[in-house]
């Protein structure tokens, strides 16, 4: 994509996604929250595959927009808030104490990023001489297979047992809730009503 | 078929692409609506519409001029801007998830590296219609109804997911077209190599997961009629409930569409060579073939939805978590071991 084009279409996505980030937190509605938090992750999708890491950007859109906030969305609904059912949010005392906390971080952030070597290389000309071998698939779906399962294969695995732990722990609390004498034919009828 | 021009002249041709490939899409399915009105008459023995026009063939008109001209309801204590997004929302994404399935030798609206993953990510939207179109209506019925829906469709999605998986593990590619070649590759073995034949585990999965994902009987539990009145959209009337309408339709021709790719040599024919500088007339007969696989599956579709009785909302997550998902996981495991001794577990062939 050409220089200036690229330009806009980063403006645009970066634009929207701080812009919903925003509203996420700002809607008094957790149905609007959940809505401008999945064009935020489009957003940032968008940005993934701006840097061409397509399968990169198609995961962050599958994993996070596809699934997990159809869960959160599936739990909100359950909740079904009305804006006339919703408790007040805190006074503007507390709003302004969370308002300074995310101030706090976002400096930290900025000084940080600004600060860090990779930053300082990439603004000098030639800084980085890596950067011109990195050849146009790099975000495709091979390299980054390789990548994962050759460099960071130790950290996949971990990632992968702290998932299934995650699971486990999710159908032991699951399971709890259950009577154990509860015969599987007897409690469908109440189970038609109680599961949706 | 982007024949390596000016900028201006690939822009023209992407753009002629989409609008005919779409405009086709559109196309089919007030087609699709007669032939299941039809084709539900037949089997329950009826007549079915064949008043309007020789043989009812202008029903579909009348249906879509009759949805136009109603009333446009917005009732009461609705959340507006949801209560509009929710039919948008699924319309949309099942439309766009078109755009990557090859209905023609190397023919698509576009082409992406990612593949049939766009189309599982994009299709995955319109969970989201469903939910908010549920939830903003201020109904029991229509919350219940986006309540079921994006359970069924998450439940089902993994299975789907887990099908597609292991064609992809098989091919060792994403994209659709090289997938539509391996399955006619090997050449000798012909109809055999139709990944139906290879990997009929997946693709009894895939189509059990489409019916689910689409909402069409036996799981179409979040428009249950007997229990939900009419599910998510009991509070859309004219053009709003014919786009959640059309949105389900569409997504059914694409999951059928992807069948046909991924499972049934999309637009190629057994023991028929590929011609590998396709003329105008080769490109003509692979969409032919390509539709008359789409109708054949059509067909099977509407054939089932007239045959099966809809499950009960327990029976379906159960059959979803407790036998698709290890199925598919079982399949997977399979799959992987057959790559890495290399024998076919399935058929096992002298080749």
């Amino acid at each position: 994509m050409s220089g200036w084009l690229e330009h806009l279409v980063f403006g645009i996505l970066a634009t929207v996604s701080v812009l919903s980030s925003f509203l996420v937190v700002t809607r008094k509605n957790p149905i609007y929250s959940a809505l401008f938090l999945v064009v935020m992750f489009a957003m940032v999708a968008g940005i993934f595959m701006l840097l061409d890491a397509t399968f990169l950007g198609f995961m962050q859109l599958l994993v996070y927009a596809g699934a997990i906030m159809v869960l959160y969305l599936f739990v909100i609904m359950l909740i079904n808030p009305r804006d006339e059912t919703l408790p007040d949010e805190g006074g503007t005392s507390e709003k302004a104490f969370a308002a300074g906390v995310s101030l706090l971080v976002f400096a930290l952030l900025t000084f940080g990023i600004s600060n860090s070597d990779l930053v300082t290389e990439m603004t000098t000309p030639g800084g980085i001489p890596a950067l011109a071998e990195v050849p146009a698939t790099h975000g495709a779906i091979e390299a980054f297979g390789y990548e994962l399962f050759s460099k960071h294969l130790l950290v996949f695995e971990v990632a992968s047992i702290l998932i299934l732990v995650g699971i486990i722990g999710a159908v032991h609390i699951a399971m709890k809730q259950r009577p154990a004498s509860a015969d599987e034919d007897d409690s469908n009828e109440e189970r038609l009503v109680t599961d949706v | 078929m982007s024949d390596a021009g000016t900028p201006l002249l690939d822009f023209f041709f992407a753009a002629l692409r989409a609008i005919v490939i779409f405009a086709a899409v559109l196309q089919v399915v007030p087609a699709l609506v007669y032939f299941e009105r039809r084709l539900a008459a037949w089997i329950q023995d009826r007549i079915g519409p064949n008043q309007v026009g020789p043989v009812g063939l202008l029903q579909p008109l009348a249906d879509v001029i009759k949805l136009a001209f109603k009333e446009d309801l917005t009732p009461e204590g609705v959340d507006k801007w949801i209560y509009r997004l929710g039919p948008a929302l699924v319309y949309a994404p099942a439309i766009l998830a078109f755009t990557v399935i090859p209905v023609g030798m190397d023919l698509q609206v576009a082409s992406f590296d990612v593949g049939v993953i766009f189309l599982l990510t994009i299709g995955g939207f319109s969970v989201y219609g469903l939910a908010f179109g549920g939830w903003a209506s201020n109904n029991k019925y229509s919350l219940l109804g986006g309540l079921r829906a994006s359970a069924q469709l998450i439940s089902y999605e993994v299975a789907l997911g887990l099908s597609v998986i292991a064609i992809l593990m098989t091919a060792e590619t994403v994209d659709l077209n090289s997938i539509i070649r391996q399955q006619w590759a090997a050449g000798t073995a012909g109809l055999l190599e139709w990944n139906l034949f290879q990997q009929p585990l997946a693709a009894f999965i895939f189509l059990v997961a489409a019916f689910a994902e689409t909402n069409r009987l036996p799981f179409d539990l979040p428009e249950c009629e007997a229990e939900l009145v009419g599910g998510f959209h009991t509070e859309y009337t004219g053009l709003k409930f014919a786009m959640f309408f059309m949105g389900e339709y569409v997504a059914m021709i694409t999951m059928s569409a992807l069948m046909v790719t991924m499972f049934l040599g999309g637009w190629s024919l057994p023991w028929v060579e590929i011609p590998t500088s396709p003329s105008i007339v080769d490109v003509a007969l692979s969409v032919g073939i390509f539709m008359s696989k789409l109708v054949l599956l059509l067909f099977f579709y509407i054939w089932v939805r007239w045959t099966l009785p809809r499950f009960r909302y327990d029976q379906l997550m159960n059959i979803g978590w407790k036998v698709f998902i290890p199925l598919s996981l079982l399949n997977l495991g399979l799959t992987a071991l057959s790559g890495v001794l290399g024998w076919n577990w399935l058929i096992p062939l002298p080749w």
